[in-house]
């Protein structure tokens, strides 16, 4: 499936959960997967989403370093 | 709106000895994911407001089970959470879509064991089931008559997010489908509630489309809300995973209507109070004898990483059906293994991270990538293999970087860089290695731990000592 991240999208397995998302993005971004902790994600609204929540084909999210 | 336990309850009470018309307050919870450690914390909480307020209705949106063994191995099946749930005295369910994870005798069983009904009118259960689900409750209180209508989760398949094989004989309408089905209901009630187990996302566009709710309590998507949020009139609640907090609605109801509505959340992290009996039963259950159960024998001692990590691919692979299997040197945890029994509790702790098998089909390259890119992410240690072993030459003795990899089938033979191969990975494994292919796999409902169990179990004695997946050279 497809998860659009900060407006680019991200090819991942089916069932991937945002901690799944944030962990591929981070790598692509070449963070150290110890910086992945200081990484929030929210959904399109803003509300805080946990690395646990489900995702769905084409979801919206931001990941931004606090 | 964050505000202390403390203050909330000053509120209640205040609102107590001065209302016009009556007060209809809603506890609710969602996606506790098997948050069992917490659950002393909400009793206690539950039994302060419901010391002012008897009549208050306390509800969870679904997702109640699926996130720790104690719970989820229990036997019988999640009985730790719904002892709690008993005891704390929850009102209604909604079906979350991790409810089914243990298929449909195991839902039976647990909604047999609630004291509570579970919720959803989207979903048909025919009787050979036992399932027993009721689409809709409604609620006295104090006169106020409170109809909540239950929706439970279904993916684009039009089945929820579980393996399909634990819902099978169950079938599942979308809710744009059944909830118009209710609206006289709504028009019997003076308020009127969608108990919901399907997104944030879903519940904004069932709030266009149905207006005349005043409440929907959200799941799904463990969104963090502030208290709550109104969308076309409709308030919507919904409040993280594994109960970092809890939801208290209230809502002035006159004359049969809703003439205001908040929601406030509470925060279980600062709360220092534990009710007795639930810290009882939840030391019960901490001490379950199905963690020291036997699944297994070790027949000599293993040393090293290589080995137990050789056992865990070998498990994930025969219990997925696949040709390979590998996963990253430092998801092993364990360097030594006596010779003995192997329990439960020895198989968590040698996989501790409730992670998930991801199956996907690689040609010999992708995978030879894969395993390159789980290297470089992996702090350059080579991932453990089974179906195929590795000769990894670095660039230095540094292993700053791998020059060449050359990879053997289980006879020996080169890896055929073009031919499919059904490979099985964790889903750690999967997001990190960020290399070229075609399949991204799929995220499997079990726990990787739990293969390696139900592996042990049907194999009865193994024995590692000594062996390894890959040879190193420089």
């Amino acid at each position: 499936m497809t998860v659009i991240v900060n407006n680019s999208k991200i090819r991942i397995f089916s069932g991937a959960k945002v901690g799944d998302v944030v962990l591929r993005w981070a790598v692509r971004n070449r963070l150290d997967i110890s910086e992945v902790s200081s990484l929030q994600v929210t959904d399109k609204w803003g509300h805080i989403l946990d690395n646990a929540a489900p995702l769905r084909d084409q979801q919206i999210i931001k990941i931004i370093n606090r | 709106m964050k505000k202390n336990f403390l203050s909330i309850v000053t509120l209640v009470l205040v609102s107590c000895f001065g209302v016009h018309g009556e007060t209809v307050r809603i506890l609710s919870a969602n996606d506790m994911h098997s948050a069992i450690e917490k659950m002393p914390q909400l009793a206690a909480i539950v039994d302060s407001l419901r010391a002012i307020d008897p009549f208050m209705l306390i509800m969870s949106a679904g997702d109640n089970r699926t996130g720790n063994p104690y719970n989820d191995l229990y036997e019988p099946v999640s009985y730790p959470m719904v002892s709690m749930m008993n005891l704390i005295g929850f009102d209604a369910s909604a079906l979350g879509n991790h409810e089914y994870d243990s298929n449909v005798a195991g839902l039976a069983k647990v909604i047999s064991l609630s004291n509570f009904p579970y919720l959803a009118a989207n979903i048909s259960c025919p009787p050979e089931t036992g399932i027993q689900v009721r689409p809709y409750k409604v609620f006295d209180v104090k006169g106020i008559k409170v109809g909540v209508l239950g929706i439970t989760q279904i993916g684009e398949n039009g089945l929820p997010d579980t393996h399909p094989d634990n819902v099978k004989g169950l079938a599942f309408q979308r809710p744009e489908e059944v909830i118009p089905q209710y609206k006289w209901l709504t028009e019997q009630c003076d308020v009127n509630v969608l108990l919901t187990h399907v997104g944030f996302e879903v519940d904004v566009e069932l709030a266009k489309q149905y207006p005349y709710y005043d409440l929907i309590v959200s799941s799904h998507t463990h969104t963090q809300l502030e208290g709550g949020e109104i969308h076309n009139g409709v308030l919507i609640t919904q409040n993280g995973y594994q109960l970092p907090r809890v939801t208290l609605t209230t809502l002035e109801v006159e004359n049969g209507k809703v003439v205001s509505k908040k929601a406030e959340n509470i925060f279980l992290n600062n709360s220092n109070r534990h009710s007795d009996a639930a810290e009882a039963l939840l030391k019960h259950f901490k001490n379950s004898p199905e963690m020291e159960r036997v699944v297994g024998q070790m027949l000599s001692d293993i040393k090293g990483y290589d080995a137990l990590g050789v056992m865990m691919c070998d498990a994930w692979l025969e219990e997925c059906n696949c040709d390979i299997a590998f996963e990253n040197y430092g998801g092993v945890r364990y360097d030594f293994f006596p010779a003995g029994p192997i329990t439960v509790k020895d198989i968590l702790n040698l996989d501790p991270f409730m992670n998930n098998p991801v199956v996907m089909t690689l040609t010999g390259k992708e995978l030879s990538d894969m395993l390159i890119a789980c290297f470089k992410a992996d702090r350059n240690r080579f991932p453990v293999t089974s179906g195929c072993t590795a000769v990894v030459t670095y660039s230095d003795t540094n292993k700053s970087s791998i020059k060449k990899l050359e990879l053997f089938d289980k006879d020996g033979k080169k890896l055929n860089m073009k031919k499919k191969y059904r490979v099985v990975t964790n889903n750690y494994v999967a997001s990190i290695a960020d290399s070229p292919r075609e399949d991204q796999g799929v995220r499997g409902d079990v726990t990787t731990s739990d293969l390696i169990i139900h592996w042990l179990e049907k194999k009865g004695a193994v024995d590692y000592q000594g062996r390894s997946s890959f040879t190193e050279k420089w």
